[in-house]
């Protein structure tokens, strides 16, 4: 019987799988927080090194299909962008005869999402640009979609990106078709919402995007759409449901805002105390201030 | 060897990546990593089961969410360990013969990552296994051997040997 067994299972076998078989029994019985640090090891210094390695080779056999969709929606967007350039160099021209300051221009750094953090609820994700790439603290992220939220900490290659579903996160914004002002916030049980005056303007379906005040996020991002509509306690003040427009648990490609370097987005600044009010922290440095 | 099996992993993930989800039918996709994986471990024994097994696995484990961070490997590893036990007892030159070693093999697979993954809630589990882990074996089942006909197709004949290098 021993002989059978002594045939039947080689002893380099047998510790290669006792091996396999006590290395993976470590890793599941590793605690969350040790498990996603390794995961996001090995991904930042590892797989994603690889990843871009072979990022030359087509990953998706729909490339052709996407790639004729994509002439489609350029063709659209150009015609579209001409029409607003139009508009944008009559707006300037207006501007500089009324006396207003010129509106800065952006440019886009772009990055992935590497890793969430169920640590913090979901509310940040950690994407794959850091300093090296321009990033800094408190540049507004979005997606295709709208506003995603703005990075709490830049590392030299990777940065942590606080979402606009953290209650520290406080936006200001306005409804895009009455331009009635709030602020923007997330309440873990309630969801993300928008505190008015009782007398602004808003009806359900409105799209609330970022005002511009203090200096964070750029003006005219689009935060999401008002579900529902209710008084607060006193009646002093509306509070509007919104449904944010970036769908958070399908994060893949986000972009950075950077100032391109003619731009100066500070001119936006009300003041320090806006700033504070917004970000509900000491003021610091803007990341589109002039340097 | 290695490297025609390396080759073979990379395609399965390549195809599971991009091909699978098209093929997926309410919801349920087939598994081409775990065929390649089964094929390689029946050719090649239980060595070359367990090594490939535990690389695989721990490749999906750092792709997937980082919550079950090993399953996979372990589960790998043991099904290719004993999937390559039947490198030599088994006469593997019979389309019944492999379709059997397949399912055994999905099903060995299937059932310690749905225990672990359920935490040894067997309510949970059975219902998991039924929705989710039954339809996808039977799929992938059949989508093994649909391609192990293709490969062994020779003039107007099917030869099973034509799948084992000699």
């Amino acid at each position: 019987m021993s002989r059978f067994l002594t045939s039947f299972f080689h002893t380099k076998q047998v510790v290669a799988l006792v091996l396999a078989v006590g290395i993976s029994a470590g890793l599941l019985s590793l605690s969350q927080q040790e498990q996603i640090a390794i995961n996001r090891t090995v991904m930042m210094t590892v797989l994603t090194p690889l990843q871009q390695l072979f990022s030359f080779l087509p990953v998706s056999v729909d490339l052709l299909h996407e790639n004729e969709s994509l002439r489609e929606t350029v063709l659209q967007l150009k015609m579209e962008n001409t029409a607003l350039q139009e508009s944008h160099f009559e707006n300037d021209r207006l501007r500089r005869l009324l006396g207003f300051k010129k509106r800065p221009g952006f440019s886009y750094i772009p990055a992935e999402v590497i890793a969430h953090d169920p640590g913090r609820g979901q509310r940040s994700v950690v994407i794959d640009a850091g300093t090296r790439a321009g990033v800094r603290r408190y540049m507004a992220v979005v997606t295709t979609d709208g506003l995603l939220g703005r990075v709490i900490e830049a590392g030299p290659v990777s940065s942590i990106v606080q979402l606009v579903i953290d209650p520290a996160c406080k936006i200001s914004g306005l409804v895009q078709r009455s331009r009635s002002q709030g602020s923007v916030s997330c309440i873990p049980e309630l969801g993300l919402l928008v505190h008015l005056p009782v007398r602004s303007e808003i009806r359900i379906g409105d799209h609330i995007v970022t005002s511009g005040l203090g200096g964070t996020f750029p003006p005219g991002l689009l935060i999401g759409q008002v579900d529902r509509l209710e008084l607060e306690d006193l009646g002093l003040f509306k509070r509007a449901f919104v449904r944010p427009q970036v769908d958070m648990s399908r994060l893949e490609e986000v972009y950075i805002i950077s100032v391109k370097p003619e731009g100066d987005f500070s001119g936006y600044h009300l003041s320090d105390r806006t700033s504070r009010a917004e970000t509900g922290k000491q003021p610091d440095r803007s990341p589109y201030a002039r340097q | 060897m290695t490297w025609r099996n390396v080759g073979l992993l990379l395609l399965a993930f390549v195809v599971q990546s991009t091909i699978a989800e098209k093929l997926s039918i309410a919801g349920i996709r087939p598994d081409f990593i775990l065929i390649a994986f089964i094929y390689i471990s029946l050719v090649c024994g239980s060595m070359t089961g367990i090594v490939f097994g535990f690389c695989v696995g721990l490749l999906q484990d750092f792709y997937a969410p980082p919550t079950q961070l090993g399953l996979n490997a372990l589960c790998k590893s043991v099904t290719g360990f004993l999937i390559g036990l039947g490198k030599e007892g088994l006469y593997r030159e019979n389309f019944v013969i492999l379709a059997i070693v397949l399912g055994v093999g999905l099903v060995m697979h299937e059932i310690p990552y749905g225990l672990i993954d359920t935490g040894f809630n067997g309510e949970l589990f059975v219902r998991n296994f039924v929705r989710q882990s039954l339809p996808t074996i039977a799929y992938t089942l059949v989508s093994g051997m649909v391609i192990a006909l293709l490969l062994a197709y020779r003039e107007g004949q099917f030869h099973a040997r034509r799948l084992f290098p000699k």
